[in-house]
């Protein structure tokens, strides 16, 4: 979160200030990835991608301040996420094992993953194990910052409904980690 | 539905959950877990789990997780970014100039199509008039050259000079003056005897153009 300076931030970045948008992308992109590899976890960084091309194309008419400026950043990402699923279900892709091992892309090793993130990564693994709208729930009010009644627009559901999907999920998740027996 | 005097016993139980609920999870909890605030010490053991897990997903950023940032900046650059000066006005200058590029292009074509037809004399009769004394297309249906051109008999002479698709009142002003009724074409002597609308456009050539050929070409446009 940018916090008090993120008026100047943003009205530097609609001037084509390259390091206050970098500023605005560092702040908001891995919030904005880990949501997105929960509830879209084999498109994530192409959605994420995708967004941002979306948000620069409208930056200059935005108005608002930081929390809607991250309520319009998620609910552009939500969008796309909308978009693809219905994409994906208009086009069926190619299962991975009958394409030939010769043409499949060759990504980097997972070691290269830094090793103190490995708890990031597993608590996405614990969220993605709730039922979808908990785990949307609890993503932007953790993840994304954004008060209840921001996710309850965003969503299309009402606060209260919100509120209790948060709850149990929260529930749900500690469930599941006791059930696990999962440290991080 | 049964009525009031059933016992409770007998009333249905309705389980909401098949696991006990987690202890501790209160909406003051659930809220400071979500609001990332700082647990009690003496909180149970599930609700601790909870919050590393919401620690976690708070953590610092990885490097994998930064991964687009040349192609986010990138589209910055192209969409918004060098922006201060004169590249601004590029982007917007399409915007205000097309409406202004549409209405010459469609007033281009209009005029073009309007002198086209005027020449091909395609035009409605007063549209032809107006081509006619706009751009010098031919005049209009056969009565009208008659009308301003009295003393041209209606014959071939003067379908030849208008069929050529010139003012022949402007090439034989002298006609406008001489006009005879009796060389008319049919329309009324108070007409007939009038002098032509181009009379008073060839003063010098008033009076000697009895002996003009009628059959003469036009001059205009030459």
């Amino acid at each position: 979160v940018i916090g008090s300076g993120f008026a100047d931030v943003l009205a530097a970045a609609q001037q084509g200030d390259d390091s206050a948008f970098t500023q605005l992308w560092q702040d908001a992109n891995v919030a904005l990835v880990r949501y997105l590899r929960v509830i879209a976890p084999d498109a994530a960084e192409d959605i994420a991608s995708d967004t941002w091309v979306q948000v620069v194309r409208r930056l200059r008419r935005f108005r608002g301040d930081e929390a809607a400026w991250r309520a319009w950043l998620f609910t552009t990402a939500r969008r796309r996420t909308i978009d693809q699923a219905r994409r994906r279900s208009r086009r069926p892709e190619t299962p991975i094992d009958d394409v030939p091992a010769s043409d499949l892309p060759v990504s980097a090793d997972s070691s290269d993953i830094a090793l103190e993130h490995l708890s990031t990564r597993a608590a996405l693994a614990l969220l993605k194990q709730l039922p979808p709208v908990q785990a949307e729930v609890i993503l932007l009010r953790v993840v994304a910052g954004l008060d209840t009644g921001t996710v309850a627009r965003l969503v299309g559901r009402s606060p209260g409904a919100v509120r209790v999907a948060a709850h149990r999920g929260l529930r749900q998740l500690a469930q599941n980690v006791t059930k696990a027996g999962v440290t991080l | 539905m049964t009525g009031r005097g059933v016992s409770d016993s007998d009333m249905p139980d309705f389980a909401r959950s098949s696991s006990p609920p987690a202890p501790g999870f209160h909406d003051e909890t659930c809220s400071a877990l979500l609001a990332g605030t700082a647990l009690p010490a003496d909180a149970p053991a599930p609700l601790q789990h909870v919050a590393n897990v919401m620690a976690a997903l708070r953590a610092g950023s990885a490097a994998d997780e930064l991964a687009g940032q040349a192609r986010a900046l990138a589209e910055f650059r192209r969409r918004v970014g060098g922006s201060r000066g004169p590249h601004r006005f590029r982007i917007r200058r399409p915007a205000v100039l097309s409406p202004i590029v549409t209405a010459v292009a469609v007033a281009v074509v209009c005029l073009g199509g309007f002198a086209i037809a005027g020449y091909a004399r395609a035009l409605p009769p007063s549209a032809q008039r107006l081509a006619h004394e706009t751009i010098r297309a031919p005049s209009g249906g056969d009565g009208a050259p008659a009308a301003r051109h009295p003393s041209t008999p209606a014959g071939s002479g003067s379908s030849r000079q208008t069929g050529s698709g010139r003012c022949a009142a402007r090439s034989h002003p002298a006609k406008h003056s001489d006009a005879r009724p009796s060389q008319t074409s049919g329309r009324g002597d108070k007409l007939a005897a009038r002098p032509g609308p181009c009379a008073g456009a060839h003063p010098a050539r008033g009076r000697n153009s009895a002996s003009d050929h009628p059959d003469s070409e036009p001059e205009h446009g030459r």
